[in-house]
């Protein structure tokens, strides 16, 4: 196994007096599909943000490509710039249309020429399989295909390392399909991932390991099949049998 | 039963249905008007025939009911005014005819009264020194007579009218007197001048004295300075010099009257005052401290001396005080003449003028009531005008067309402090007067013109008077700036359209117009202030510190280079590498640094004023207040100097009188001031001729004093909104910053600005910044600018504010993800969103802000409305039209803030992405 791409030691955050993540350490190989569940409050969310420095940690380390997370700006944006993340709600920028989303950070913060940037956002459109909604705004769109749009924006940026933080919880079952097959697609395709979910299909297929965590703590990881076939701790065990 | 057909069905290859727009909504009050007044064109002919009638009607009740509920005694008196008008021109006509007849009498009554008066003026000279002694020394002071020859040289010049327009003046007067009431008593007014039989009674008793020889005078003068002495004799009373009382010392003076050849002179004031005072009381019979002052002061004037007006009162006095008690002590006399005195204080009002003479050329205007009548009932017109129905003061159109108490004191209540002066009606009836009765047509056609509004009014039409429009529109639009100018208005004009365009449409949307929109209000400032730029001449004061080095001319001209310098490296390092990096940093450098480059350049290359010294320089006026020049020989300090020095030496001459020698003096002293004012203008008159070197006036300079009107509203309304717009945003990140400092600041800002009223800003930045800032001429319309974007912009910060708090968090999270800066996330992502969002709330300040600028008036900016209610309807002449100027300017603001309001519903409708 190859450096770890990104290496969370010792960390610790609290919001406030509310220590919401306690002691977690982490490597991530390159390459590597990693699915965090856990019960609603367990801080997945707020791991994968102190990932991109959404959120800020305030013991430990956290080293993403080489770049140790401080408050420095230059380092933060370089960090950003290879990481890329898709959120639950989406946050497409609703004043511009699907082909504007995607080019504007290609062109904004790497400096890609627009017609280039324009090639690049339409490939990934059509990776995503909605090339014909370039031309028109997220607001006219389904849930699915903006997620799906949301995904192609982050690719169009050529991140090292995904971030996805719920990316179905907030679609219609019919929709939920049509991103995890993205998804699928982008895993097959060798991206490293992080993704939290609790779609346990995807990630019983796509996983390289499985992160349960709980009370701000990892309980426990394996690799999938051991994960869910054998899970070793009773708070695993709880949960899993709650959602399956 | 019918057989239940097939259900099956294929719609034949080409009969596909095309798309069709929506049916018409059929529902609300839209649905209705749809189906019933829009559906067929000859319904939509009657509906438009019917709201067209509706309109006309609607109009019709606001020009008749609306605004000619102030005008019912307008409308009473419309028949009057036809008459008026073609009477007044009659009388133009019959005043053209006179002129000849009168020119011929008038030389002739000239040459008479001129010889007359010589003889008068003569003799008068006399009696007067004589009893000014007299009377001055009764009195135990001494009074001056204040030119009182001169003033009868000038009635002489100026020949008959004045007495004949003072003869006219008190008719007039006694007319609207309600204590007036039998035309006997008006008559009998006339009957105060003096007869040709008195006139020369006066003339007669003047005579010895006139006879006397030169010896005799010499004599004569002697024993007056005898009695005057006599009378002034003072002794000593509980340690206070007092005059001695005078039946102590009148044995004295009548024993040396007794000696003096010119017998009975002395008593002459006192006899001719009574004369005056018992035809004053035969004719008038009313109590003559009742007449005003002011018309008394109007008669005496031509007629009495002071002396003898004087005279006139202490014989009053004494009269009314009555005689002083047998053997009062003398603190009792003293206490008895203090009481004529004031007496006498209180008699001053009981003066009647004497009029010499009327030639019987003018009696026929005097006599002419017609035109009296046409005065009197345009001053009742235009007073009806003013009376409000409400007040209950109606007025009544059956008034005697020559006693209308009721609309007179109706106006005095109205306005009590008003004089007749040239602008108002009255002071226009006046001077119509005495240009009729000067012959003058081109005088009594200018006082003619100050009726133009009614006679606009009265052509025609009813209700509305619009002429004030008509009349004062370059006002309204432009207040008073040159006219040769005005091709600068419109340029300013084109170019507001022209960066106006690429808000409106994305069409012009490209670097050329968004420079044009980033210079124009440069190229406002320049092209309606005027531009002149200075090439060389800067100067350093000598002997300056560091501080008046880098603040003197030359110092400023080099710190804009260095500003330059900057901007441009800026600009260049933007556009390079360093871009990428500081990018922001570079672009506020340059901003910075082209704001120093500007007001360093202020004052020194570009050079507004310079438009005066250049007027001096081009037309050879360097050397006016120079000795050589004719001006500067009257004013030049050195002029003055030479000239004290001369007078002190003619005063240093011992063959002149001490008078003589210190009324001498005293001129010197008196010109001695006025030497260092001359120093002061010479050394102004230098500077600005100083500033004048190398200066090329490109546009010449128009004082923002002279803006005025609908273009000083949108100067302020239009780059108010523009400026306060970019200033809202800043604040509005200041106070989201994450630096105490700047958060504090803006905060702070925006509190206390947002915290005083505007007026009292307007005042503030107008009366109190100046003081504050470096020593200079500051414009207060710049000054009345800046407080407005200031204003504006701190209300918009907090609109913006509000419009970036609303945006959901994750659009700043995804922003943030995807890495871009701060500069960006805010240009492109949260502040298009946040602005778009409150679109309303931003144009509900810039209409309010534009409202606002109204309010300019506080410190005399002429804007629209001020021009309007300061230059036009204040006026007299346009008074009445208040309503009509108020609703046109209301209208005109009206079309320009619906416009806006329409502008950002439309541009709302545009920027929705949810629907399209």
């Amino acid at each position: 196994m190859s450096e770890p791409i990104i290496t969370v030691k010792n960390m610790n955050k609290w919001y406030g007096q509310f220590h919401v993540l306690r002691d977690i350490n982490l490597d991530v190989a390159e390459k590597e599909r990693i699915v965090i569940c856990g019960p609603s409050g367990s801080g997945k969310s707020t791991l994968i943000r102190c990932i991109n420095r959404l959120e800020e940690h305030q013991a430990g380390d956290i080293v993403v490509d080489g770049i140790t997370l401080t408050s420095n700006l230059t380092d933060i944006e370089t960090i950003r710039r290879e990481v890329g993340m898709v959120f639950q709600h989406f946050n497409l920028f609703p004043h511009l249309t699907v082909l504007e989303n995607c080019t504007l950070a290609p062109m904004r913060v790497r400096g890609v020429p627009r017609k280039e940037a324009e090639e690049l956002a339409m490939h990934y459109l059509e990776k995503v399989k909605i090339p014909e909604q370039a031309g028109k705004f997220p607001g006219q769109l389904s849930g699915g295909q903006q997620q799906r749009v949301a995904i192609a924006r982050s690719l169009c940026m050529r991140p090292k390392i995904m971030l996805f933080d719920e990316p179905t919880s907030a679609l219609d079952p019919e929709m939920i399909k049509e991103v995890l097959d993205t998804m699928v697609e982008l895993a097959d395709e060798g991206m490293t991932m992080l993704v939290v979910t609790h779609e346990m299909g995807f990630a019983r297929r796509v996983a390289d390991r499985v992160i349960f965590m709980a009370d701000g703590q990892i309980i426990e990881q394996n690799k999938p099949e051991a994960f869910f076939d054998n899970p070793q701790h009773a708070r695993t065990q709880e949960f899993l049998s709650q959602i399956l | 039963m019918t057989e239940i057909q097939n259900v099956a069905y294929v719609r034949p290859e080409g009969e596909y249905l095309t798309e069709q727009a929506p049916p018409r909504s059929s529902e609300g009050i839209i649905g209705w008007m749809n189906a019933n007044l829009f559906a067929t064109w000859s319904d939509r002919i009657v509906t438009a025939f019917v709201a067209v009638s509706f309109v006309w009607l609607a109009w019709s009740a606001i020009d008749d009911w609306f605004i000619s509920a102030n005008w019912t005694g307008a409308t009473q008196a419309e028949g009057q005014m036809a008459e008026i008008i073609s009477d007044v021109e009659a009388k133009l006509e019959e005043a053209r005819r006179l002129e000849q007849n009168w020119s011929e009498q008038a030389e002739r009554l000239v040459a008479d009264e001129n010889q007359n008066l010589a003889n008068l003026i003569k003799d008068i000279e006399v009696t007067d020194w004589q009893a000014q002694e007299v009377v001055s020394n009764f009195r135990g002071s001494f009074r001056k007579l204040p030119g009182f020859i001169d003033e009868q040289i000038t009635i002489a010049q100026s020949k008959l009218p004045l007495s004949a327009y003072a003869r006219l003046e008190t008719v007039r007067r006694q007319l609207r007197d309600p204590r007036v009431e039998s035309a006997a008593q008006v008559e009998g007014l006339y009957e105060l001048n003096l007869s040709a039989q008195e006139q020369a009674t006066l003339i007669e008793m003047s005579r010895p004295w006139t006879a006397l020889s030169d010896e005799d005078k010499a004599t004569y003068q002697s024993q007056a300075k005898a009695i005057s002495n006599l009378l002034s004799k003072t002794e000593t009373v509980s340690g206070e010099k007092v005059l001695l009382p005078l039946n102590s010392v009148s044995a004295d003076v009548d024993a040396l009257v007794a000696e003096v050849n010119g017998e009975g002179l002395l008593e002459r004031p006192t006899r001719i005052s009574l004369q005056f005072a018992s035809l004053v009381d035969g004719v008038v019979g009313t109590p003559m401290t009742n007449i005003p002052v002011s018309r008394i002061q109007k008669m005496r004037k031509d007629t009495l001396t002071n002396v003898e007006i004087d005279a006139i009162r202490q014989a009053l006095a004494s009269e009314v005080v009555g005689p002083a008690p047998e053997g009062a002590s003398r603190f009792q006399l003293n206490a008895h003449n203090k009481k004529v005195d004031a007496e006498a204080g209180n008699i001053t009002d009981g003066m009647v003028f004497l009029n010499r003479d009327m030639p019987a050329g003018y009696d026929e205007a005097i006599e002419n009531q017609g035109m009296l009548r046409a005065l009197d009932a345009m001053d009742f017109w235009s007073a009806a005008r003013l009376v409000a129905e409400p007040e209950g003061v109606e007025p009544e159109s059956n008034l005697p067309p020559l006693k209308a108490p009721l609309v007179y004191s109706a106006l005095e209540a109205q306005f009590p402090n008003v004089q007749p002066g040239p602008e108002s009606y009255a002071g226009s009836t006046h001077a119509l007067v005495e240009a009729y009765l000067e012959n003058d047509l081109d005088a009594m056609k200018a006082a003619w013109q100050h009726f133009e509004p009614l006679t606009i009014w009265a052509s025609g039409n009813d209700g509305s008077n619009w002429a004030v429009i008509g009349k004062n529109w370059t006002k309204l639009l432009w207040g008073t700036y040159p006219e040769e100018s005005l091709w600068r208005v419109g340029l300013v004009l084109v170019g507001l359209i022209l960066a106006a365009l690429p808000i409106v449409s994305p069409m012009f949307r490209n670097t050329a117009f968004f420079v044009w929109a980033g210079i124009y209000p440069l190229f406002l400032l320049f092209m309606l202030g005027g531009l002149s730029i200075r090439l060389y001449g800067w100067s350093v004061p000598e002997d300056a510190n560091l501080f008046q080095t880098l603040y003197s001319e030359l110092g400023r001209v080099y710190q804009a280079l260095i500003a330059l310098a900057v901007a441009v490296a800026a600009f260049v390092l933007q556009r390079g590498a360093l871009g990428k990096t500081a990018g922001p940093a570079l672009v506020v450098a340059q901003f910075l640094a082209f704001i120093y480059f500007i007001i360093m350049m202020w004052g020194t290359v570009i050079n507004p004023k310079a438009a005066q010294s250049n007027i001096l320089v081009d037309n050879n006026f360097t050397g006016l207040l120079t000795a050589d020049h004719p001006l500067g020989q009257q004013v030049s300090a050195d002029n003055l100097l030479a000239e004290i020095d001369r007078l002190n030496n003619l005063a240093a001459d011992d063959s002149l009188s001490p008078d003589e020698a210190q009324a001498l003096r005293r001129e010197a002293q008196e010109k001695r001031t006025g030497v260092s004012k001359a120093r002061t203008a010479e050394r102004d008159f230098a500077n600005v001729v100083k500033k004048g070197e190398g200066t090329f006036v490109v546009l010449p300079f128009v004082k923002s004093l002279e803006w005025g009107g609908l273009l000083v509203t949108m100067v302020l309304g239009v780059l108010g909104m523009a400026a306060s717009l970019p200033i809202g945003i800043i604040l509005a990140f200041g106070r989201q910053s994450t630096l105490p400092i700047v958060r504090w600041f803006s905060t702070g800002f925006i509190e206390v600005i947002r915290g005083v009223p505007l007026i009292a800003l307007l005042l503030i930045v107008t009366f109190v910044l100046p003081k504050l800032l470096p020593d200079a001429e500051y414009s207060k319309l710049g000054l009345v600018f800046v407080a407005i974007c200031v204003f504006g912009g701190v209300y918009q910060a907090e609109v913006v504010r509000g419009g970036l708090q609303s945006l959901p968090r994750g659009q700043y999270e995804a922003a943030q993800a995807m890495g871009l800066n701060f500069w960006q996330m805010s240009r492109l992502i949260t502040l298009p969103q946040a602005l778009k969002a409150v679109i309303p709330a931003i144009v509900n300040t810039f209409i309010g802000l534009f409202k606002d600028t109204t309010l300019v008036i506080v410190v005399g900016i002429l804007d629209f409305l001020t021009v309007a209610d300061a230059q036009i309807t204040a006026k007299n002449a346009w008074n009445a039209t208040k309503p009509e100027t108020l609703l046109v300017i209301s209208l005109v603001f009206f079309v320009l803030m619906f416009s806006l309001s329409r502008y950002s519903m439309w541009l709302e409708r545009r920027l929705a992405t949810d629907h399209r």
